[in-house]
């Protein structure tokens, strides 16, 4: 393409950047770079969703013709008691893989910024590897530990605490926490390398001068760290809670959802709906749900973040 | 909109398929011959299996290939769920396997047949002799009507190779220490567990973590013993004013809500994977494990004399459990193959290769009566098939009778034994499963 000949650059070391100058006529022909990117995800994301959409309203089994129905399956969306829990667990879920990763992060980051660590960059790569190791293999390695012969067991028996040892994935009472302890532990990781990043930007005069108005740790973080990783933690947020509600992996590869219904997230059911039991017009349904409702809840964090500037 | 780009797709694979005229919807009347297979020139046959099939298939595979040269087999494993999330709609494309294994129930049977993806195998069935020799009410599961929309009667879409009746195994070893014998009814199973139970063994061996199979199978076993076969049947099959609400099965609920309170599964089941139970159950834990015979192979390879199989018999006498011809295998109606694909389904299923089925413990449908065990256990397992066959009555599994009973069963039974629900909630959400997709069904 031409390239768009620069009069004031010069002078500021850029002459080798295109720069398109207000006086330019807009041409239409520069839009075609956009093209590749917009048909790619046109195709790819944008299509289904309206594909998703679509099948919405209809009762589908995927396969055979689509019948018409209207809103029952968003009506049984919001009336069926099961999907209501499922959603509900979905929420829950949201404590686990945001907020204690967040505060987890926060916390590490608090120390640091006080006291000198050595073998920082160690500590970071060990914290973090939960981040990165394939999901199947934390959910297997985790059944194991969570297992009634597993370590936890062992260690309350040890410490004679025998009376509360349980097949943790396995108890009503505690197979959705020990879930979302699992997302605590894969989550915790990246919140500490996004804050950790952020807190090396942070001004040392910020600091200094905290210090010397008589600050101590609390008011010192509160005061200069927090309000400095606004913008991480803001991005730390959006992820983990759209991790959090798009849970499956660790369900899947751990309780399948049980016992009862007390681990079942929207996108096992939707998955089931989808492929298992062949109700794809309902398992759609959820899923227009399940973004909307992702799309809110990372919409207000950003804007809930951003406000505060 | 939906429907007219589904049938502007069907339109568009119907002309494809109309090119390439290979849409033979003749029926066979002889077995398929080793020219008419090498007529079709050098060619692949796309399998797909469950991967509880592989050891059977490591010894078909070759031996096909080498009956029929000019084939080339192209087997794709899965594990089960993983199976079951994508055979259909991989029968669904314009390439779909020629040959593959698939469940009965509505959820999967039914959608091919609905949608027409699989071929009829009436006339496979007879020309191969395939229904000689095994009871003729094996195939109701896998009869449909043309709509797809209800089972138990109608053309046979699918056959199985070998018989997976559900049974209880049990320890040798730990039967002979307290003094018992193998149970024949509901009644000696109680009064084993209970003296296994005061021995302080565990009597019963479970893993339960994907909500089965205590909901499925341990709870099928116990409906079979008190219910009418036709009435669960029926059940099953949604024929109109069935009802989940009867003596039987509150009888079968009362028993396993019972079992879950003496403690009988022991602690942690719910937290236990299934393959974890039959691994310690054959490492010698607990006196018995409910569940299908298809684990009766790797309790074999452990040892194939340290344990023992057996079906109840019901108040008729006869053994009743559930049962079938084992997991059904189909061929594609789109297939470009299709006398490869009849030559490669009659040789798994034929008498002659039925002892490849049993060299690795499993129940053949053909020659069940003169294949060699591998063991004690397989010969009791073997046994206990036979007397099926001859005399005994194979009830449907349960999770048939609705897309969602799996769950819906799973989660219920859990809930029961953990004190989350009681008996009469437990038959309401099942019958509330069942009466609303009978409404869908309606409706199809």
């Amino acid at each position: 393409m031409t390239e768009v000949p620069s009069r004031n650059a010069g002078g500021h070391g850029q002459a080798e950047k295109p720069v398109r100058l207000s006086g330019e006529p807009f041409a239409w022909r520069h839009l075609l770079y956009l093209a590749p990117g917009l048909a790619l995800y046109a195709l790819f994301c944008l299509w289904p969703v309206i594909q998703t959409i679509q099948f919405s309203f209809h009762r589908w089994d995927g396969i055979t013709d689509a019948r018409w129905v209207g809103l029952r399956n968003y009506i049984q969306v919001f009336t069926s008691a099961q999907t209501l829990t499922v959603f509900g667990n979905g929420l829950i879920m949201i404590i686990f893989y945001a907020v204690l990763p967040v505060l987890i992060g926060l916390l590490i980051v608090a120390i640091m910024t006080r006291i000198r660590i050595r073998l920082l960059s160690v500590f970071r790569t060990v914290l973090f590897l939960p981040q990165i190791l394939a999901t199947v293999v934390v959910a297997v390695a985790w059944r194991w530990i969570y297992a009634y012969d597993g370590p936890i067991n062992a260690l309350l028996s040890a410490v004679g605490l025998g009376s509360l040892s349980r097949a943790w994935l396995g108890d009503f009472d505690t197979a959705l926490i020990s879930v979302g302890l699992i997302g605590t532990w894969i989550n915790f990781g990246l919140c500490m390398v996004l804050f950790i990043g952020g807190a090396q930007k942070i001004d040392t005069q910020l600091y200094e001068a905290a210090r010397l108005d008589g600050a101590g740790p609390f008011q010192e973080f509160m005061a200069v760290t927090l309000p400095g990783l606004r913008g991480e933690i803001s991005i730390a947020l959006v992820l983990t809670v759209t991790n959090a509600l798009r849970n499956f992996d660790i369900v899947w590869n751990t309780t399948s959802g049980g016992p009862g219904t007390s681990t079942l997230v929207p996108s096992y059911l939707i998955y089931e709906g989808a492929f298992i039991t062949r109700n794809v017009g309902f398992a759609a349904a959820a899923s227009v749900v399940l973004t909307v409702l992702i799309l809110v809840l990372t919409g207000v964090i950003t804007r809930l973040m951003r406000s505060e500037d | 909109m939906l429907r007219r780009t589904f049938n502007a797709m069907l339109a568009a694979s119907a002309a494809t398929l109309m090119m390439l005229g290979a849409v033979s919807a003749q029926d066979i009347t002889a077995p398929v011959t080793p020219e008419e297979v090498a007529a079709l020139g050098d060619i692949t046959l796309r399998v797909w299996a469950d991967a509880g099939e592989q050891a059977m298939l490591e010894k078909l595979v070759p031996l096909y290939e080498q009956t029929y040269p000019n084939v080339t087999v192209e087997l794709t494993l899965k594990g089960w769920d993983d199976l079951m999330g994508t055979v259909v709609n991989a029968m669904n494309s314009n390439t779909p396997p020629d040959v593959t294994n698939g469940n009965q129930g509505f959820a999967t049977m039914g959608t091919m047949v609905r949608a027409q993806l699989v071929r009829p195998l009436d006339d496979f069935i007879s020309a191969y002799g395939i229904d000689q020799g095994v009871p003729a009410s094996g195939f109701s599961s896998m009869q449909w009507n043309d709509e797809g929309t209800a089972w138990g009667q109608g053309k046979i879409y699918a056959m199985g190779g070998a018989t997976q009746p559900l049974g209880v195994f049990y320890s040798k070893a730990k039967l002979e220490e307290l003094g018992l014998e193998a149970p024949q009814s509901i009644e000696d199973l109680q009064a084993a567990l209970a003296a296994a139970s005061e021995a302080g063994e565990q009597p019963i061996m479970l893993g339960n973590a994907a909500q089965y199979p205590l909901g499925s199978h341990v709870f099928g076993i116990l409906i079979d013993m008190y219910s009418s076969v036709d009435e669960v049947n029926a059940w099953i099959a949604g024929t109109e004013s069935s009802t989940f609400d009867t003596p039987g099965v509150r009888k079968a609920l009362e028993t396993l809500s019972a079992w879950g309170e003496a403690g009988y599964f022991g602690n942690g089941y719910d937290g236990r994977s299934m393959d974890d139970a039959v691994a310690s159950f054959g490492g010698g834990e607990g006196v018995f494990f409910l569940g299908g015979s298809f684990n009766g192979a790797r309790l074999a390879a452990i040892d194939p004399d340290a344990f023992g199989y057996t079906l109840l018999r019901g108040e008729s006498g006869e053994y009743v459990t559930t049962g079938t011809f084992g997991t059904p295998w189909h061929i594609s109606s789109k297939t470009q193959v299709e006398p490869a694909a009849l030559a490669f389904l009659g040789m798994m299923l034929s008498a002659d290769f039925a002892q490849a089925y049993a060299d690795v413990s499993r129940l053949p449908n053909a020659n069940l009566e003169t294949v060699t065990p591998t063991g004690s256990m397989h010969e009791a397992q073997l046994a206990a098939a036979r007397a099926l066959f001859a005399d005994g009555d194979f009830v449907g599994y349960l999770d048939w009778a609705t897309p969602t009973m799996q769950r819906t069963m799973g989660t219920q039974a859990q809930m029961l034994l953990a004190g989350r629900t009681d008996i009469d909630s437990f038959i309401a959400a099942v019958q509330d499963d069942w009466s609303t997709y009978q409404a869908e069904r309606q409706e199809q």
